[in-house]
């Protein structure tokens, strides 16, 4: 188990000399100057190496290498970004850097309608309420369409929670679900978010999922001449959102996917927050039959409520994921590996979200904490997987 | 086990919702305004478990579980007369506690002083500050600055050497530094040079006994209390010696394992018990941690978990290391707690002194107090202990399975 710690660069409010405090020695980072789609040179990501070395830390994964949204839509030149992606690749095996991630999500990243839902020991977490995210596209996207992808109970509820909702909680639901999508900022921007989804058009599940396939294919041979290990990474949440399929949700989507593409560069990124999301998804069972497959893995924890759609954040140890048997399933993998003489024995993971806690809920620049990703919120996440890794360890 | 959280009352720059965000539930506390000899009125310490106990509407509730500590008075450690006022005082206090329910008593029997470390806020490799015990600078304090008659013979050639070199190149303010850190762990301290001759005050009472003298002492306030803390079911749990080896001439009567058989021994009750604070007596290279976890077991009613790293080289030096790193196995310790509880206990820790580290450092803190480095060493532990859980679930269910 290779530990690591996202750093966002210049804009991270986590500064790299608080991250050598935690302990951590590897980092996951990526080019975050340069715009989604663009080839990167390779001196540029031998230099950002480079600073990350000055610091201490080694660039173990590159979260991301994103997928321009044209590669996903098929329209446009998509095919150059194509092109685009396999010199990125090259140009992060060149600088030694194994893992490389993206995800597969039309028009956004991640989605929560609040990033500061508190707990009962006063955290401030993360949130996806059903209910709000249906109230934001009937009423504030008004997407043509999206009263037919919602039931009537759904619509309901909708209503009900946009109707007590006064305008500054409009505003905040916007921002929310808005910062989860790159190039869209909260309500200001209901125009780009249409049209982008609108670029999809009638995409059926299957198309979608042909183009995923498609694009796996064209960059696998490349992933393996630079010996860059491709993790893709689970929708999130795993379930359709704003009228368009989803691709990367379940356990079969993960069979389907791998069988499709034949190479030990190709694998998954096991989110197990993100797949947890979704009540169909068994993750301990899942970390045993994908094992071979993951190349990097982010541990954070979910409960899910009761319309079994909506879904709030919590400690690393105390949703639904069982992290110590996972943990146990990744580390018998390591020996697996180490018996097959594989090259990458150890599975780089890193505590994925935490809460808002301790003084960083009073912090003068709290406005500039990237949701989820606050020091103290992780920071204890990674101390308890530090235990359940060290404790795990001690049984073999 | 439980999580429990040591809180220094209303005034503990830590408040009581950032130890519900660190997720412990065990309040440990002492009505610490109340000097030690005086009575701790009922009215106050209900006034106290309130402020613990009265959750605000959805938040996650708090439990007063443990007392540390409630101190004696220094004529019952030192034998005098004037002593059997302040046992009943004693007393009475843990009648008071045992009113409202808290039934486990962190206690020591430390002469004169309750820890000592040479730096607090010493620069660990990380950017991060820790508690150090530097025994040559413990030695220049000793030897040059307390004067001490005999000091000397307490050190070998080379650590006094050192302790020489240490002096002669100390600063004025340096020196006061090296006083008032040394001097930290007096209790009821007056603060500046007034430390210091309190410090030779105290000194000088103490040293007057031996170790058989001093265990005397202990006996007999054993002997007073324990008939009533069993006739209330309360749980008294000696602290051992912080560092467990002889210091400054004091005798030192709990530091090892035959220290505790004796005073097991000494005076048999079920009342009779241990704070196992796993970093105190893991300064010591020859105190097994785990073994004494497995041989006192049943005895142990509350643990302090931290871990120390001794100085290669010259072994009684040592740095507070991270909870589950540095010489101890913290594992097994708890491994062996785990086995203890088989009789039915859920016993409380605490994450003890953690390094000052992150968003701290620009704060006030209280010496290995402070919360981000605790709340690391808890969360630590809490993935132990989960893991464990899994463990013996798993053992429990191959047994089933054999059965079926």
């Amino acid at each position: 188990m290779l530990e690591g710690w996202r750093h966002f660069g210049e804009k991270d409010t986590v500064p790299l000399s608080y991250v050598t405090q935690t302990g951590v020695k590897h980092v996951v980072a990526t080019m975050e100057t340069i715009k989604v789609g663009e080839p990167w040179p390779e001196d540029e990501v031998r230099a950002y190496r480079d600073h990350l070395n000055d610091h201490g830390f080694e660039w173990i994964v590159c979260e991301g290498l994103s997928v321009h949204e044209s590669v996903k839509t098929h329209k446009g030149n998509w095919q150059s970004y194509v092109e685009n992606y396999k010199t990125s690749l090259r140009s992060l095996g060149a600088a030694g850097i194994k893992v490389a991630t993206f995800n597969f999500m039309p028009v956004t990243a991640w989605t929560r309608t609040d990033f500061k839902y508190p707990l009962p020991n006063k955290v401030l977490t993360s949130r996806f309420q059903w209910a709000a995210y249906v109230a934001f596209d009937l009423y504030i996207l008004n997407r043509p369409g999206a009263r037919e992808c919602y039931a009537a109970e759904d619509v309901k509820a909708a209503e009900e929670i946009f109707a007590a909702m006064d305008d500054t909680q409009k505003m905040q639901l916007a921002n929310s679900i808005g910062l989860g999508a790159p190039g869209i900022v909260g309500d200001q921007d209901v125009d780009v978010f249409l049209a982008k989804i609108e670029a999809y058009g009638d995409v059926l599940h299957s198309e979608l999922q042909d183009r995923l396939i498609e694009f796996l294919r064209e960059v696998a041979p490349v992933a393996e001449e630079c010996d860059v290990r491709i993790g893709f990474h689970p929708d999130d949440p795993p379930q359709p959102l704003f009228g368009l399929p989803r691709v990367i949700s379940t356990a079969g989507d993960l069979r389907f996917i791998l069988s499709e593409v034949d190479s030990d560069h190709v694998g998954i990124t096991f989110c197990i927050g993100s797949y947890a999301s979704n009540s169909a998804n068994d993750t301990l069972k899942m970390a045993q039959e994908f094992a071979p497959y993951i190349h990097y893995c982010h541990l954070r924890n979910v409960v899910i409520e009761e319309d079994n759609k909506s879904f709030v954040e919590v400690g690393h140890l105390a949703g639904r994921n069982n992290v110590v048997e996972i943990v146990n399933a990744l580390q018998s993998e390591e020996k697996r590996r180490q018996s097959e003489g594989r090259t990458d024995v150890e599975i780089p993971w890193r505590p994925d979200h935490g809460p808002l806690m301790f003084f960083e809920q009073d912090a003068a620049n709290v406005d500039d904490i990237y949701p989820g990703y606050s020091l103290m919120g992780r920071y204890a996440g990674m101390s308890e997987l530090r235990g359940v890794i060290a404790a795990v360890q001690a049984q073999y | 086990m439980r999580e429990g959280w040591r809180w220094f009352g209303p005034n503990d720059p830590v408040s009581l919702d950032d130890i519900r965000q660190a997720g412990a539930t065990e309040i440990v506390t002492s009505l610490h305004h109340i000097k030690p000899g005086e009575l701790w009125p009922l009215a106050e310490i209900q006034k106290r478990k309130m402020q613990i106990e009265d959750t605000p509407e959805g938040r996650s509730s708090l439990h007063w579980s443990v007392v540390e500590s409630v101190h004696l008075h220094d004529t019952i450690k030192q034998g005098l007369p004037e002593r059997e006022h302040y046992v009943d005082v004693w007393i009475e206090t843990m009648r008071n506690l045992a009113k409202v329910g808290i039934d486990t008593i962190c206690y020591n029997f430390m002469p004169a002083i309750y820890w000592t470390r040479t730096d607090l806020n010493y620069l660990l490799p990380s950017g991060a500050r820790s508690l150090r015990y530097d025994n040559a600078t413990f030695a220049a304090f000793d030897v040059f600055i307390l004067e001490r008659n005999g000091a000397r013979e307490s050190y070998d050639a080379l650590t006094l050497d050192r302790a020489e070199r240490i002096f002669e190149d100390l600063s004025d303010v340096e020196r006061e530094q090296v006083i008032e850190t040394l001097t930290a762990g007096l209790p009821g301290s007056p603060g500046g040079s007034e430390n210091l001759n309190l410090f030779k005050k105290k000194l000088a009472e103490f040293s007057v006994f031996d170790k058989e003298s001093y265990r005397k002492n202990l006996k007999w306030f054993l002997e007073r209390v324990l008939p009533v803390a069993e006739e209330l079911d309360v749980k008294l749990g000696i602290h051992p010696d912080d560092p467990p080896r002889p210091l400054l001439g004091l005798p030192r009567i709990v530091s090892t394992p035959e220290d505790i058989d004796w005073i097991f021994e000494a005076v048999p009750s079920p009342s009779n018990g241990l704070t196992l604070c796993v970093g105190t007596f893991g300064v010591r290279a020859d105190n097994n941690l785990p073994e004494m976890a497995k041989q006192f077991g049943d005895k142990i009613f509350f643990a302090h978990f931290r871990s120390t790293a001794r100085d290669q080289g010259d072994p009684e030096s040592f740095v507070e290391a991270g909870h589950i790193d540095g010489d101890i196995d913290m594992l097994a310790v708890i491994r062996a707690l785990l086995d203890a509880e088989k009789d039915g206990r859920n016993i409380v820790f605490r994450p003890d002194h953690g390094h000052r580290m992150l968003g701290d450092l620009e704060k006030d803190v209280m010496p290995g107090y402070s919360a981000i480095g605790r709340l690391r060493g808890l969360a630590e532990i809490r993935g132990v202990l989960k893991c464990f859980d899994w463990v013996s679930n798993q053992s429990a269910q191959k047994k089933f399975n054999m059965r079926k």
